[in-house]
């Protein structure tokens, strides 16, 4: 797995000094520029995996500087960071030409997520035939089967698997599988993510030697075959 | 609106009543004035006569009285007059026999009024000496035609003035109906948060006048609430960046330090985020409250939305050993915002778990398809809401279960209110016997 090249652009100087120093941890390689005029010339001068764009800075905020790197035909993935929070924002944002999306204050393993997410996303080309250890999902004819055994998964727990099994190996925040498998934007209290995750993996893992879907603790979920 | 709540019309009618009741008032006071003056001087005409003919009998005795007679009684056939001799035999005149006097009336001053050939008259005797008494009087038809007559002109002169009255007031009314109908539509946008709208001004009328309070008003109202917006923004801004930063040191912290500590940090961690949760809520509360969030109002598969919501909460509650139940019409032509939407019923749902959790109970969650409006309604087998208390439920901040004070914000049911009034609709509650049946009502299309 190659390091993520990842350039921040956030006015606030400390927020900024302490992400960058999480992310450096986790193995990304960080840029960071302090307002959007700085993060285009960053953009133009080197080669970014994933932006992560602060809506709200002084001399061209976070909308403008996203537009003008779309204008250059850049697809580089951008990941907004708002406290706005508003839905029509958030609209604004995709519309500007953003792929996610993620309201302050997040945890910070929420975001680590996405932007793996996104890096990742950038070099995947669309299988229909996915596989992990013993497991393989067929996405065209929806079946899954461990070894010669089929699963029996309905529809919303096979878009379930199938978003998890894309990104085997990485960690999937409760919040993304609600977009992503539900379509669904608010936040949600209770833990209606974790019920339909446990229904899965009792179909999945239960009667199998080695468990597939594993939690990991205040982040999220990950398939993967080692422990 | 009908004619009769409108206050211009209403005020028109009392007015024109007033002018009705003295108009009448004067005109029967003329007529009466009238009829006793007209009497007054056909009365004194009589004593001329008599006086005359007195006159004529002493000069030239009763010959020349009967000449005299014939010749007023032709040159006036309104008058009768009769001279007879002192036993009432018929001497010369117009009127051959007297009146009977059972149908002879008695009058103050001497007169007596009796009919002839159902005309009434009246006169009086006049004894000239003691062989000859005069009968002379004069008809009383004429008088009571042209009162009758002035009495007809007077009673369609009033009904013309109440005519008038009632579409003067009409068109007075709806004038004004007009008026403060515009008044209305234009206000109508500047309601629903378009605080940029004015009232057009035309004339210097006080039409004129209100519209410029209106729109001094509205600018006043603007201005307070662009430095509302502004305010929300800054503290949005501004609070949530170190909160974020103590956010992300507090995890850090966690991953650091020993078991019994990470405990605890966590523990502030989820006070943390329940503080930035009850932060979020109130900020978009303000913003639907303030208007300052327009309606996105695009096309919403609301039949889908609720039936995606079913299945995400579903296993939740089959985990509280509780039954979601779907009910749901196929609605067409629903336009909203979905991610409001699906917060309102989220935090319904929500409310059921953490308020109304009794095992074994049916919670019902329905849309149905009213023609132009849209219900859904969320109903539960819990305790219920007292009906004195459901108002106050729907306030910020207010848990009705004291014995619950951890749990929750206070905030869900009053953003679920907020954005179905956003939607131009609102948030009702109900008994469900046992129970509390939520329910939003919304337009289809807001406007």
């Amino acid at each position: 797995m190659t390091d993520i090249r990842l350039l921040l652009v956030e006015d606030d100087r400390e927020a900024a000094a302490l992400l960058c120093d999480s992310l450096r941890r986790d193995g990304v390689l960080v840029t960071h520029a302090e307002n959007g005029v700085a993060g285009l010339q960053a953009v133009e001068e080197n080669t970014f995996d994933v932006l992560v764009v602060d809506r709200m800075m002084p001399e061209m905020d976070g909308v403008s500087m996203v537009k003008a790197v779309r204008a250059k035909s850049d697809r580089t993935p951008v990941l907004f960071l708002s406290a706005l929070g508003e839905v029509d924002d958030r609209v604004d944002g995709f519309d500007a030409g953003a792929d996610d999306y993620l309201v302050k204050p997040y945890a910070y393993a929420e975001l680590l997520a996405r932007i793996t997410a996104l890096a990742r996303r950038s070099a995947d080309a669309p299988e229909t035939e996915l596989q992990l250890a013993d497991l393989t999902v067929d996405a065209l004819a929806r079946t899954a089967r461990r070894g010669d055994v089929e699963l029996d998964v309905n529809p919303r727990e096979f878009a379930l698997l199938e978003f998890l099994l894309r990104r085997q190996g990485q960690v999937v925040t409760r919040a993304m599988l609600l977009e992503h498998v539900w379509n669904y934007n608010v936040d949600v209290q209770t833990n209606v993510v974790d019920v339909h995750v446990s229904r899965l993996r009792s179909k999945l893992d239960k009667d199998f030697e080695i468990p597939l879907l594993h939690t990991v603790r205040g982040q999220g979920f990950v398939l993967k075959a080692d422990k | 609106m009908t004619l009769f709540r409108l206050s211009s019309f209403r005020a028109a009618l009392t007015f024109t009543l007033i002018v009705l009741v003295l108009v009448g008032l004067v005109l029967g006071l003329v007529l009466t004035r009238l009829g006793v003056q007209l009497r007054d001087m056909q009365d004194r005409q009589v004593w001329r006569e008599i006086a005359s003919l007195s006159q004529i009998y002493e000069q030239d005795g009763a010959r020349g009285l009967a000449l005299a007679v014939s010749a007023l009684s032709d040159t006036d056939p309104g008058m009768v007059l009769r001279f007879s001799s002192q036993l009432g035999a018929f001497l010369g005149g117009n009127l051959q026999y007297m009146p009977l006097p059972r149908i002879t009336e008695q009058k103050p001053g001497g007169w007596i009024e009796f009919p002839v050939q159902n005309r009434n008259m009246r006169a009086r005797f006049a004894k000239l000496d003691n062989d000859v008494v005069l009968l002379i009087g004069y008809d009383l038809q004429d008088r009571d035609d042209l009162l009758a007559d002035m009495r007809a002109v007077m009673l369609a002169a009033l009904i013309g003035l109440s005519l008038l009255g009632v579409f003067g007031g009409r068109i007075l009314a709806d004038r004004a109906r007009r008026q403060v109908a515009a008044v209305n539509a234009e206000l109508q946008p500047v309601m629903a948060g378009a605080l940029n709208r004015r009232v057009t001004v035309s004339g210097s009328d006080e039409w004129a006048e209100m519209a410029d309070h209106i729109n001094a008003m509205l600018d006043r109202l603007e201005q307070m609430m662009a430095a509302t917006k502004q305010v929300s923004d800054n503290l949005a801004h501004d609070l949530r960046s170190p909160l974020t930063r103590l956010h992300i040191r507090l995890q850090r912290l966690a991953e650091q330090a020993e078991p019994a500590l990470a405990g605890e940090i966590e523990e502030a961690l989820a006070e943390t985020d329940g503080l930035l949760r009850s932060f979020a809520a109130l900020l978009t509360l303000s913003r639907l409250d303030s208007g300052v969030t327009k309606l996105a109002r695009k096309p919403v598969d609301i039949t889908a939305l609720v039936s995606d919501l079913h299945d995400l909460f579903e296993a939740v509650f089959a985990d509280a050993e509780m039954d979601l139940l779907l009910e749901a019409d196929t609605v067409q032509g629903f336009f909203g915002d979905t991610a409001l939407l699906q917060q309102a019923l989220s935090n319904l749902l929500e409310n059921v778990l953490t308020h109304a959790k009794r095992r074994g109970s049916k919670v019902r969650m329905a849309v149905h398809d009213k023609g132009a409006m849209v219900e859904l309604s969320i109903a539960d087998g819990g305790a219920g809401i007292a009906p004195q208390d459901r108002v106050r439920a729907q306030e910020r901040f207010v848990r009705l279960d004291a014995s619950r004070s951890g749990e929750g914000s206070g905030l869900g049911l009053s953003l679920a209110a907020a954005i179905a009034s956003h939607h131009g609709g609102r948030l009702s509650l109900a008994d469900n016997k046992p129970g509390l049946v939520v329910t939003l009502t919304l337009p289809k299309r807001a406007s």
